[in-house]
């Protein structure tokens, strides 16, 4: 898979080169939304996805802010007379396929469900704008941040953790929660039960795992269904002995890229303060 | 006891969207006394009865049962003291026909009370009054028309009623199923009790009962003793039919020419 | 007093059975001694609320389905296709998504208990007093369709973003994940419906013989009338504004248990409760065999088993007719 992506990367790098570097570029996308906004200079963008904006989505909402937003319409699309249009391959949308067929150039990010998927998806975007350097650049700092995070975290057993999310929905393998609980330093139990991307746990199974600690990643304020109302189940609240659900906004993993640094040190922050906690106890 | 008025009305008016029904009708129930309700379709002798019965509200009028306002009797006490065979009448569900005459019993036992020794005596009474002991636990719905309507009998004896309604008994009956029935409605006066029968066949209402009370249009066209109120003018007036008298006088006429096998006329 | 053993014998084993194998007796020395496990925990939190809802939702359904057809003296009749359920699914969803129910715990079942009665008194008012079973049912599946309609229009308008797949929840029905939290919040409506049934059985019995005759025999048909839907209306929105309109059980377990009781409508009325949480809880333990992680809902089992059972009593009915 890996392997494939080089491969892709160099011969896209190499096309891209042929010609001149994209000067408007229209992305229908979050996740290509996230990746043009951290990567290109501002005045190759002439339009983001509406969902840009949203502060609890958006990494980068706030830069999202000084451009006009789309809805991938075509009507709109064909109004920015884009030389690029950028989606993603996890969500088809059927203007991709329309513009591609009047002859616009359209390309698409993959999703990504580890590190390596997030470093492959910044060079190929990065190589997509002519902006290499900066590609390189993002990929550097965030491995900074990790390996501090890494250096950080003693080798000694990991406590054990999981995502738990209204409905029941947790985060096995192959899931950037699974890469950040990792690099954080937990065991994410999910992953020890067998499930890969994502899937739901059952309470029991939840309870006889005996996490230390959930983590959400679930953000609505304000509101009420049945799905969240799961999440206040008092065997929940028994098993972490009183300890709050801790949630991580989903904006850092919604969309692979460098803000999945961000919340591997909000995951390492959590496990010191739990450390600390246990460790008071055995104090008293 | 014979001068105890069980049914006393008095006035009674009933006006359904507008269209009177009824007009100031007045009628009294004697114990021991068996009273014909008749007239043509529509002269409103279901809906007397139902007034009588307490499950119509009349417009207007006053009735009496044993001497109390029957608006103001609990529903319980008006149910053990009047019982009320239906037209045409049926069980929806198929329980058995001891079940069904066990009904009769529901107005004595409230809402939790267990049937006693002495409720059981009562259905198995009228069980055997009726002849239907061997049906006894047969579904009511595998029974011919005529076993159906002497269990629904049953059942209304099964009440031990003061004053039994009956409307129209004996409709889609046979001959012989006729005086059955007719005959237990008038064994039921000869015990004390009062009966307020409709009915269509007017030898049978002749024959079988003490006053008749002729409905035409909603008013009382005449009352008294079969013979005074089965006459050519009342008849043709009701009923707009004319009477063949067959060479005989008008009381031959309405004659019952028939009766069981076995039985004397009464 | 079968049932009832059976009824017990189904409790126990459905705290037996779950997602995961757990020692129960030892779980039920922990949970009655001071120490506070896991297996305990799952016993006490997971289960017991779950076998305990079952009950409670069973027997309400079978109880009204059965007081329902003894009332309307129709076979068809059943909370879930006079729109009983449906309403209480749509107040209960009502006050659930516009978050009323997050700040005061009882309006999530008093959502349930007005959107009952009002989707009863509708169909009621619609059918008429008499009504033939084709009226009934269309009356039914109008109402019910509004109902459903009404409640997939709030839930994509709910802010919560987790809304959007729960109207399955509402629709078929499901008791799992849920805590002893969830048991007292439907138990006072539930019990209070049961009560005003009680007494209702002797007036149900009259009623065999058609209304006029059921008021001759001292039945106080307008009381009755609106005592049972109010008792309906309070158990069974008690019950769905819990756990979903779970389909079928009101209909079918009068029907099969109706020949055991001689045809009695009254007797039926404690059988029908016997019944219905017998046969929820089995539905419930049926749900839990398959493997974990696939449970299916266990309105999906309910309307497997029932619908087909429904156009059997279809056909059996046209057969009659003809």
């Amino acid at each position: 898979m890996r392997f494939f992506y080089l491969i892709a990367c160099c011969a896209i790098a190499a096309a891209v080169h042929a010609e001149t570097p994209p000067a408007r570029v229209v992305s229908i996308n979050l996740c290509s939304d996230q990746l043009l906004l951290l990567l290109a200079k501002p005045e190759q963008i002439v339009s983001v996805s509406r969902l840009a904006l949203e502060p609890n989505s958006s990494y980068m909402a706030e830069r999202a802010a000084h451009y006009p937003v789309n809805d991938a319409k075509i009507e709109q699309l064909l109004g920015f007379n884009p030389d690029l249009v950028l989606g993603s391959e996890f969500s088809p949308h059927p203007s991709i396929r329309i513009m591609r067929h009047l002859g616009y150039r359209v390309e698409t990010i993959p999703l990504s469900s580890n590190l390596e998927d997030i470093r492959s998806n910044i060079r190929y975007t990065a190589a997509l704008l002519d902006a290499a350097d900066k590609g390189e650049q993002l990929i550097a700092e965030m491995d900074r941040r990790l390996r501090q995070v890494a250096s950080a975290t003693t080798a000694a057993a990991p406590p054990s953790a999981l995502f738990y999310q209204p409905r029941g929905y947790t985060s096995g393998r192959e899931t950037l929660q699974h890469e950040a609980l990792v690099l954080a330093g937990w065991r994410n139990l999910s992953a020890d039960h067998g499930i890969r991307g994502y899937g739901e746990i059952d309470l029991e199974t939840l309870l006889l795992a005996q996490p230390q600690q959930l983590f959400s990643s679930a953000y609505a304020p304000g509101t009420d269904s049945l799905a969240q109302r799961q999440m206040h189940h008092p065997a929940l609240n028994w098993i972490l002995r009183g300890r709050p659900i801790i949630n991580i906004p989903y904006k850092y993993w919604i969309c692979g890229g460098p803000m999945i640094a961000d919340a591997v040190e909000a995951l390492a922050q959590a496990r010191l303060d739990l450390l600390h906690d246990s460790g008071g106890k055995k104090h008293k | 006891m014979a001068d105890v008025k069980l049914i006393a009305a008095d006035g009674i008016s009933l006006t359904l969207g507008g269209r009177p029904i009824l007009r100031q009708i007045s009628l009294q129930l004697k114990a021991g006394e068996m009273l014909g309700l008749i007239g043509p379709n529509g002269a409103g002798k279901s809906s007397l009865l139902k007034i009588i019965a307490g499950i119509v509200e009349p417009s207007a009028g006053e009735l009496l049962v044993n001497g109390h306002a029957l608006r103001r009797l609990p529903g319980l006490e008006r149910a053990r003291s009047i019982a009320y065979l239906a037209q045409a009448g049926t069980a929806h569900w198929p329980i058995t026909v001891a079940r069904v005459v066990a009904l009769g019993r529901l107005p004595h036992l409230g809402s939790w009370r267990n049937a006693s020794a002495e409720d059981l005596r009562v259905i198995e009474a009228a069980l055997r009054r009726t002849d239907l002991l061997e049906l006894s636990e047969r579904p009511f719905p595998t029974l011919s028309g005529g076993e159906k309507a002497r269990v629904l009998l049953a059942r209304a004896l099964a009440v031990e009623p003061n004053t039994l309604l009956a409307d129209e008994p004996v409709a889609a009956l046979d001959l012989s199923h006729q005086l059955e029935v007719m005959d237990l409605l008038r064994q039921h006066c000869n015990e004390g009790g009062a009966v307020l029968v409709v009915l269509h066949d007017l030898r049978l209402a002749a024959h079988y009962c003490d006053r008749l009370h002729l409905l035409y249009q909603g008013r009382t066209l005449a009352t008294g003793t079969p013979a005074s109120v089965i006459n050519d003018a009342n008849l043709a007036q009701a009923y707009g039919v004319s009477i063949r008298r067959a060479g005989g006088s008008l009381a031959d006429a309405f004659a019952l020419t028939w009766s069981k096998i076995g039985h004397s006329a009464p | 007093m079968l049932m009832s053993g059976v009824l017990a014998c189904l409790f126990l084993l459905s705290l037996f059975i779950g997602a995961n194998p757990i020692p129960v007796l030892a779980a039920v020395m922990d949970a009655a001694g001071d120490t506070q496990s896991v297996i305990a925990l799952i016993l006490t939190e997971v289960r017991l609320p779950r076998a305990l809802i079952a009950l409670l939702a069973g027997a309400t359904l079978g109880l009204c389905g059965a007081a329902m057809q003894g009332l309307l003296r129709n076979p068809l009749a059943s909370p879930g296709l006079v729109g009983s359920a449906g309403g209480a699914a749509l107040g209960a969803s009502l006050t659930l998504y516009s978050g009323l129910a997050a700040g005061f715990w009882l309006a999530l079942p008093a959502g349930g208990i007005v959107g009952s009665l009002l989707a009863t008194l509708l169909v009621y008012s619609l059918a008429g007093r008499a009504a033939g079973t084709a009226t009934l049912i269309l009356a039914g599946v109008a109402v019910n369709s509004i109902a459903m309609a009404l409640i997939s229009l709030l839930i994509n308008l709910a802010p919560s973003p987790y809304a959007v797949r729960e109207i399955v929840l509402w629709m078929l029905g499901s008791i799992a994940n849920h805590s002893m939290d969830d048991f007292w919040i439907m138990l006072p409506g539930t019990l209070l419906g049961w009560a005003l049934l009680a007494g209702t059985g002797r007036s149900l019995d009259a009623l065999t013989l058609g209304e006029e005759t059921a008021h001759t025999l001292g039945v106080n048909l307008d009381r009755l009338r609106w005592r049972i839907f109010i008792a309906i209306a309070l158990a069974v929105g008690s019950a769905v504004s819990t756990t979903g309109a779970i389909g079928f059980v009101g209909l079918v377990t009068p029907h099969l248990l109706r020949p055991l009781v001689g045809f009695q409508p009254g007797r039926l009325l404690p059988a029908s409760a016997l019944g219905g949480a017998i046969m929820l809880l089995c539905a419930d333990i049926g749900v839990r065999l398959f493997p974990a992680g696939t449970e299916i809902k266990v309105g999906v089992l309910t309307a497997l088993v029932g619908a087909p059972f429904f156009l059997f009593l279809i056909v059996r009915s046209r057969r009659w007719q003809t």
